[in-house]
């Protein structure tokens, strides 16, 4: 029987601007990439192979492991015909308590997941490397295959080998998923972590939440309409990529693990805007603004890689332009090009969109106000990481500043509770002239994830 | 080149938001002749710290004797609906959301003008925002679906305009009369 439809793919490109003035100088132009599905992905037209690794180390005690236990049970009922699930458990060590191949859960599945008790400390490279070869003993080149890594605490002396794991694995078309619940857990180094996997952290501030995440992450999972996903962006001669960012499912920065860059002239790189912290050691990618030099005009190719796009999560990307004034004539401002491979065939596909504005003499430039809110809550965004950054270089004055203004940004936005939220922690940290750890992960994690339902940032109006 | 007007940093044509201090930019070219500058100094808000006090509705409270209204070019202002007869003190200093509450949604405004039959009068959730500091007051309009009028001149969204005692503005449909506050 086939009722189903495949997923019609789009790319879909909106300029801040309805048109460009003319202009003597370099001028900034936003333009937001945006991929979705529409139509019915089946959720038995990719196969899994998914590996749980779970941390029930003495810190999960409780609510958490209780909560954790009764995720990995659904799981286990979740599972379809040719799906395969393998379960490991972590503390010091590792161990796989369960591999399921089929949708049917054994009848002794809920028994060894309820025998599961909270001991032990935390090494996360044991369980990683653990659960990174379970779901390479089950892989084939037909199955999406994740791993998802659960945990609330941190590790200690094996950050380094996790991140090779994560990146090696990636490379071999395991894709890693890291889920931090609590406060605990080490926000740095599970970024990169989960930057390295190819997938993204979310933050579980509360027990009560676990169940949900787990099964948003399932069902996107399930719903995979694009393989090994890669966004292009060659902007035309005179037009220069000072930055990328990922808006949706959240707002991340784009890092050296996700880009590379290809010139069409043969001249040298030029730097994207990476986030301070993700900067190699000499520095090379880094201060956009600084290697936008003449040489800079030749067309390059940026490429970004996406992984295993699901009908769950959305993306979208701002891309941030500088036109020159030879530029502005052409109108055709940059390309955009998407290649995945279908969920079920091995042929690669493309779709491409072009940024084309117009260019006019006078000031009359509507501005689309659904980009500009993008770029305004990007600002947010961007204003509070630079405050944690100077937060911890013991710049107090500048984190509080940083800090205040993140939290007006948000009150125009109509975040008030959120905004709130900043301008308590900015008050807090000028009292105290310390961080609080719950305070930061809730306002990034809630910074992030700032984006409204994506459809809507193409629809007409949304007031 | 934009040069941010409350932090002086400079950027490039077309840029929206000031990277150092998050204000939106507006270009030289935008600007209207005559025009009132926005706020530049640093905005020191007391409205979170009031709001953390227990104030709920801190527009419609008097402001205590440490928070005295500075005396200046606008002096101290309050907000008149006139179909309702609803009045609204301002805060000293600080920054107000006008709108209307959505809990669905998630915005709370800080002046919500349900009451004031705010849906059927077009008044946005998150309409204008209201700034107030050491240089001024300032209202600006949130990109609103039916606008924000300042005596009768619509305004352009997102770029502040000067709040004067004696001025009306409009939201949607509802107007409001911005008058000097009486009492201390």
């Amino acid at each position: 029987m086939s009722d189903e439809k495949a997923a019609a793919i789009e790319l879909k490109v909106a300029c801040d601007k309805s048109s460009l003035p003319s202009l003597a100088e370099d001028q900034m132009l936003y333009a937001l990439a945006a991929i979705s599905a529409t139509g019915y992905v089946s959720p038995t037209r990719v196969p899994l192979n998914l590996c749980l690794v779970l941390d029930h180390s003495s810190s999960m005690h409780g609510e958490k492991l209780k909560q954790v236990k009764e995720s990995a049970k659904y799981i286990t009922h979740q599972m379809r015909s040719g799906d395969r699930l393998t379960l490991v458990v972590f503390s010091d060590r590792a161990k796989t308590l369960i591999v399921q191949l089929g949708g049917t859960a054994a009848q002794t599945t809920s028994q060894l997941i309820d025998a599961v008790e909270a001991r032990g400390g935390t090494e996360i490279y044991a369980g990683l490397t653990h659960g990174l070869e379970a779901a390479r003993k089950q892989q084939t080149d037909a199955f999406g295959n994740h791993v998802v890594l659960l945990t609330d605490g941190h590790t200690y002396g094996d950050e380094q080998n996790c991140l090779e794991a994560a990146r090696a694995a990636r490379e071999a078309g395991i894709f890693l998923t890291v889920l931090g619940v609590g406060t605990e857990w080490n926000d740095e180094f599970l970024t990169d972590l989960a930057t390295a996997g190819g997938g993204v952290l979310e933050y579980i501030d509360s027990p009560r939440k676990i169940a949900e995440v787990f099964q948003a992450h399932l069902r996107n999972m399930q719903t995979i309409y694009a393989r090994e996903a890669n966004l292009h962006v060659r902007p035309a001669e005179g037009v220069r990529l000072k930055d990328a960012c990922r808006v949706s499912p959240y707002i991340t920065n784009l890092t050296r693990e996700d880009a590379s860059m290809v010139s069409f002239r043969g001249s040298g790189p030029i730097g994207l805007g990476y986030g301070e912290r993700d900067l190699p050691p000499g520095g090379d990618w880094s201060s956009p603004c600084q290697k936008m030099g003449a040489q800079a005009t030749a067309p390059m190719e940026h490429s970004f890689r996406l992984g295993h796009l699901g009908q769950e999560a959305d993306q979208a990307f701002l891309l941030e332009l500088i036109v020159s004034p030879q530029a502005t004539p052409i109108c055709r401002l940059a390309h955009v090009r998407l290649d995945y491979l279908p969920p079920d065939d091995d042929v690669e596909k493309s779709l491409e969109a072009e940024v084309i504005l117009p260019t006019v003499t006078n000031s009359q430039v509507e501005i689309d106000h659904k980009v500009r809110d993008v770029v305004e809550r990007v600002t947010a965004f961007r204003l509070q990481e630079k405050a944690w950054v100077s937060a911890q270089a013991g710049d107090i004055p500048q984190a509080t500043r940083l800090l205040k203004a993140a939290s007006t940004r948000l009150l125009s936005l109509g975040e008030s509770e959120l905004s709130q939220a900043v301008f308590a922690e900015a008050q807090q940290m000028e009292r105290t002239g310390q961080t609080s750890n719950i305070a930061m992960k809730r306002i990034k994690y809630g910074t992030r994830g700032l984006i409204p339902f994506l459809p809507r940032l193409f629809s007409r109006r949304n007031k | 080149m934009i040069t941010c007007r409350r932090c002086h940093a400079v950027h490039l044509e077309g840029t929206l938001f000031c990277d150092q201090c998050g204000s939106p930019l507006v270009s030289m070219a935008d600007e209207a002749p005559g025009e009132a500058a926005p706020p530049t100094g640093k905005i020191k808000s007391d409205f979170f710290t009031s709001k953390e006090a227990g104030n709920e509705t801190m527009v419609a409270q008097e402001p205590t004797s440490a928070e005295a209204i500075q005396e200046g070019a606008t002096g101290k202002l309050q907000l008149t609906v006139p179909s309702t007869g609803r009045v609204f003190r301002l805060p000293a200093r600080g920054q107000v959301l006008i709108g209307r509450r959505d809990s669905l949604a998630g915005v709370f405004p800080d002046l919500d003008l349900t009451p004031e039959g705010a849906v059927a009068m077009g008044v946005s959730r998150s309409h204008a925002l209201i700034t107030i500091d050491e240089t001024g007051s300032y209202v600006e309009d949130l990109n609103s679906l039916n606008h924000t009028h300042l005596n009768r001149e619509r305004l352009v969204p997102h770029q502040p305009r000067a709040l004067r005692a004696g001025d009306e503005l409009q939201l949607g449909r509802l107007a409001i009369r911005v008058e000097s506050a009486l009492g201390p």
